[in-house]
């Protein structure tokens, strides 16, 4: 996402990382108590994956991810007049960059080709690394582990 | 006792029930996204989500450390 977003970012195109509540908190980073507490999680999480995009923190209630679909990594391509391009369950950079490209092309000949906008839907379909997730949770605490897993 | 929002432990069932929840979602492509303002980490800075469309595409990715 990172680097999609480099190389976007001469096509007018933003990009930023909606900060939510943890996923799947544990001993190490716990749920959110406080803003505080989400800054100091949200500062971890730019440093160790070297982000470059604006975070942009909801606030502690969550108003704004709950308002969107309450999911854990979603992502949306939202255009101007705040019409929704793209919206989907996960975050697939191949997906992303395919739709980004469609909404590029189509927004810049909608007047010359008079293009009509009407709405699809597609089943897609991911491979979740399962040691790099066991990783991220083990990072996380051993409750973060159970939690998931189960006690074993 | 209801799952909190900011949840001290991650409930398999509940969340996945999120999931389900969102192909009901009314904020379907067409649609237009609500605005709220969120706090930009690097300036403490208020921003508000339509500033991010007001001049083009915005790539919105929610999620966090964990």
């Amino acid at each position: 996402m990172e680097s999609m977003a480099a190389r976007y970012a001469d096509r007018s195109v933003r990009s930023a990382f909606l900060y939510t509540r943890e996923a799947h908190p544990g001993e190490h980073y716990r749920h959110h108590t406080s803003m505080d507490v989400k800054r100091h999680h949200a500062r971890a999480f730019k440093d160790e994956f070297d982000v470059k995009r604006a975070i942009l923190l909801d606030d502690l209630d969550g108003t704004a991810h709950r308002a969107y679909g309450w999911l854990p990594n979603m992502t949306l391509i939202i255009g101007p007049g705040g019409i929704i391009h793209y919206k989907a369950t996960w975050t697939d950079p191949a997906d992303i960059e395919d739709a980004l490209n469609y909404a590029l092309d189509a927004l810049a000949r909608r007047v010359k080709d008079r293009l009509l906008p009407y709405h699809s839907e597609r089943l897609k379909w991911r491979l979740r690394d399962e040691d790099k997730f066991r990783a991220r949770l083990e990072k996380n605490g051993p409750q973060a582990v159970t939690d998931f897993y189960g006690k074993r | 006792m209801g799952h909190d929002y900011n949840y001290a432990v991650f409930d398999m069932k509940a969340e996945m029930g999120k999931f389900a929840e969102f192909q009901d979602h009314p904020l379907h492509a067409g649609r237009q996204a609500p605005d709220y303002p969120l706090e930009e980490l690097d300036t403490a800075n208020t921003v508000h989500m339509k500033d991010l469309w007001a001049s083009g595409l915005v790539v919105i990715e929610f999620g966090s450390f964990t």
